[in-house]
């Protein structure tokens, strides 16, 4: 009989929205053969006559909530509690339902491979409670699962160092993208696309650095940037978009769901701008890399560990202007160069997928999570100072050499 | 019509005499206090900028003691004006001279129980403890013992509480307001017209207290050895009035009122000696510390703890009906500690922000 694996946390297959979903996507693809798959989804997001009963090999259930938002704590938990019932690993994707966690260790032998998806608690989208709950409840997701996963090396040395947890490293791929070459008719439609441009692909929020980077723009008059958001969400998206798009070199677009549309206007960019401060391995820069694009983006440990330091990189206004005044082509192409390399080796959807089937085979037949703190740990503080043996604790970790 | 004027003129000057007075001195104590030295300056606890005048005890008691000399008919009430004025000028003086000199905390504490011994002698004391642990009316002894460990112990814990803007001063406001409250309801003239004018002194100071640096004072330890000094006689000359059925719900209500600066100041007494240090070595584990330390602004912290014992006071205005007087004591220790632990959550929480932004800025 084939092990039975839940996927759990997405907004729903058919992929339409963020990293989780293609990841999903991508997991059965490459994986149904292998295991049965069951997929829970949002029927909050799938109208009745869109829904199907199985995708690409994988078994859907919908249940009637949210996949984010506060609605998500009720939609991860009766999914875990439904997936109980049916699978032998769960794969959840996101902390919410994470309060289950210790109940389902203690009493089932089901086994849970956890992924974090980024320092959730910190970020500014959330309220107090939010933030609250978030911060426990990924503690109690790293403490009781089998295996936790970080799609980030920086995230990875933050469970390390608040957990002693040893989290495995699963990006995002990439290999979904498209390349699209330019035609008579698109120049008509988007006439930026004759001439070089910068692009940034974001949602509209301040920890995106949105404010930064066309003030930049605003400033350094001889680059053109194209930039797709969802400006209307906020007042903050309102505001920047009144503010910005009376100038020339600056053109302010709205959504777009087409792959192909949006990958003709990434793809043939000259420069992609990544002002993402939040979360670990953002899958927007991963795809940028894929399709070959010179980036330059906001020096975080996140987009520098996923770039492997080898693009550009601002942490100021002023750091992000000097970099586009000075910017010379010689150098941009060789760049792109890079990034493709990088893309290409770490970020495409076969690898991450057996990346994925080894945790699951990894979490079947190991008995305990592990420690990555030595067990000199464990000894009594009192009784080694005592013993004047104070030094053994003195311990170096993977991360704080990095 | 003449009668109510009258009536009401001693309510109408207490409201406004305290406010004449204190706006009038507030600029020759300030200037006084600057020549003298009279000013704190920050140092690694403390959080402000600049020498500030510590003025605020002196212009709260100023204002009260004229306004009550100017309008209360001192010859019936001679007694009570006099031992209290005496005595709160007392602790009020000692205070300014540890403001200006540091006097040493054994002399403070000393000093502090002899007055708790003459507020005792005159009449100033806990005599029933209405059901606690199964305790009515105590023992002589019990009454001395726990009146002055009482009266210090809270001087000591208000004095503690006197850590960030506006907190000490908004704290007595809302206690010695119900305090006003609970008298008027007795009738009790004498101390209705003090409540007002100490309360209205309060709003004064308060608005300077959290007001630009200009034209900022503090309390000092004059300010909070008085005020908490006040609040405590008040509080105990309480628990002796009302009928039988009253005294319970006002028995409470002190407690209650008075429990929020005592039990944190016994959780950080407590948490220091598990450390190993002194209990009486000043750090920063109070609870507006905790709350500082985790990007909680000063005056936003003074708020949602004033905010907390406004509620705690509401919410057993309405128990107080229905549990005994223990099971309210262990409801009112329960909310208490998860009042802390969630505070210390918050804090765990910030402090790992901080983490994350040097690992995040790591190159």
């Amino acid at each position: 009989m084939k092990t039975r694996l839940s996927i759990i946390g997405t907004v729903g297959l058919p992929a339409n929205y963020g990293g989780f979903e293609t990841l999903a996507e991508h997991l059965v693809t490459n994986l149904s053969v292998e295991y049965a798959i069951d997929v829970y989804c949002s029927g909050k997001k799938y109208a009745a006559d869109a829904r199907k009963k199985t995708y690409k090999g994988a078994n859907l259930f919908y249940l009637p909530f949210d996949a984010n938002g506060v609605q998500s704590i009720i939609y991860d938990s009766i999914s875990i509690l439904h997936a109980l019932f049916r699978s032998d690993v769960l794969l959840v994707l996101g902390v919410a339902g994470a309060w289950l966690l210790p109940f389902v260790k203690l009493f089932t032998n089901k086994k849970i491979i956890i992924s974090i998806d980024g320092i959730e608690w910190k970020r500014d989208k959330w309220n107090v409670l939010a933030k609250w709950y978030l911060f426990w409840a990924e503690g109690l997701a790293v403490k009781y699962s089998h295996i936790d996963i970080s799609d980030n090396e920086a995230i990875q040395d933050y469970t390390a160092s608040r957990y002693g947890s040893l989290s495995r490293i699963i990006e995002y791929g990439a290999d979904h993208v498209l390349n699209v070459k330019v035609q008579e008719s698109d120049l008509n439609t988007y006439p930026f696309l004759s001439s070089d441009y910068a692009v940034k692909v974001c949602r509209i929020e301040p920890e995106n650095n949105v404010h930064n980077v066309l003030e930049a723009f605003s400033r350094v008059k001889s680059q053109k940037l194209v930039i797709i958001g969802n400006w209307e969400n906020s007042d903050y998206g309102k505001n920047l978009k009144s503010t910005y798009s009376g100038l020339e070199n600056i053109t302010i677009l709205d959504p777009i769901y087409d792959q192909e549309k949006l990958d003709l206007i990434r793809g043939n960019a000259s420069l992609y701008v990544h002002g993402h401060s939040a979360g670990g391995t953002n899958p927007s820069l991963v795809e940028a890399m894929y399709l070959g694009l010179p980036i330059i983006a906001f020096g975080v440990s996140y987009n520098r560990v996923t770039t492997e330091e080898k693009a550009l990189y601002f942490n100021s206004l002023g750091e992000l202007v000097d970099q586009l005044q000075g910017i010379d082509d010689g150098y941009l192409k060789p760049l792109g160069a890079k990034m493709l390399e990088v893309g290409k080796r770490r970020y495409n959807w076969k690898l991450i997928s057996q990346k994925y089937r080894q945790l699951v085979l990894e979490a079947l037949s190991a008995p305990k999570k592990k420690s990555i703190l030595s067990k000199s740990n464990k000894l009594d503080k009192d009784v080694l100072s005592k013993l004047e043996l104070n030094h053994i604790l003195n311990q170096e970790t993977f991360y704080s050499k990095r | 019509m003449n009668a109510i004027l009258t009536a009401l003129a001693p309510y109408f000057f207490s409201v406004i005499f305290p406010l004449i007075i204190f706006l009038l001195l507030k600029r020759p104590a300030m200037v006084v206090a600057n020549r003298i030295g009279l000013v704190d300056n920050p140092n690694e606890r403390k959080l402000h900028i600049g020498a500030i005048p510590l003025v605020g005890g002196i212009l709260i008691f100023l204002s009260v003691f004229i306004t009550n000399f100017l309008i209360s008919n001192i010859g019936e009430e001679w007694a009570f004006f006099q031992n209290y004025f005496f005595a709160g000028g007392l602790i009020l003086l000692m205070g300014l001279l540890d403001d200006r000199f540091d006097v040493r905390a054994v002399i403070k504490l000393l000093f502090q129980l002899s007055l708790a011994l003459f507020a005792f002698y005159n009449g100033i004391r806990v005599e029933s403890l209405n059901g606690i642990l199964g305790f009515y009316e105590i023992s002589f002894v019990a009454q001395l013992l726990i009146t002055v460990l009482g009266i210090t112990g809270f001087i000591n814990a208000f004095n503690l509480m006197d850590g960030v803007d506006g907190l000490a001063s908004g704290f007595a406001f809302l206690t010695l307001s119900l305090f006003l409250i609970l008298n008027l309801i007795l009738g009790n003239y004498t101390e209705i017209l003090l409540l007002i004018s100490l309360c209205t002194a309060l709003i004064v100071f308060f608005k300077f207290n959290v007001g630009p640096k200009i034209s900022k004072i503090f309390l000092g330890d004059a300010g909070s050895l008085f005020l908490g000094f006040t609040i405590v006689l008040a509080a105990i000359s309480l628990l002796n009035s009302g009928t039988v059925l009253e005294s319970n719900l006002y028995f409470a209500l002190v407690i209650v009122a008075l429990s929020i600066p005592m039990i944190d100041s016994i959780r950080v007494y407590i948490f220091r000696i598990n450390k190993g240090r002194s209990p009486f070595r000043a750090d920063r584990s109070h609870f507006h510390h905790l709350m500082v330390e985790a990007g909680v602004k000063p005056v936003k912290a003074s708020a949602i703890i004033i905010g907390y014992s406004f509620l705690m006071i509401s919410i057993s205005i309405i128990l107080i009906n229905y549990l005994s007087i223990n099971a309210f004591l262990i409801a009112l220790i329960v909310s208490f500690t998860v009042f802390v632990m969630l505070l210390n959550f918050n804090l765990k929480i910030s402090m790992w922000k901080v983490r994350i932004r040097e690992m995040e800025n790591k190159t």
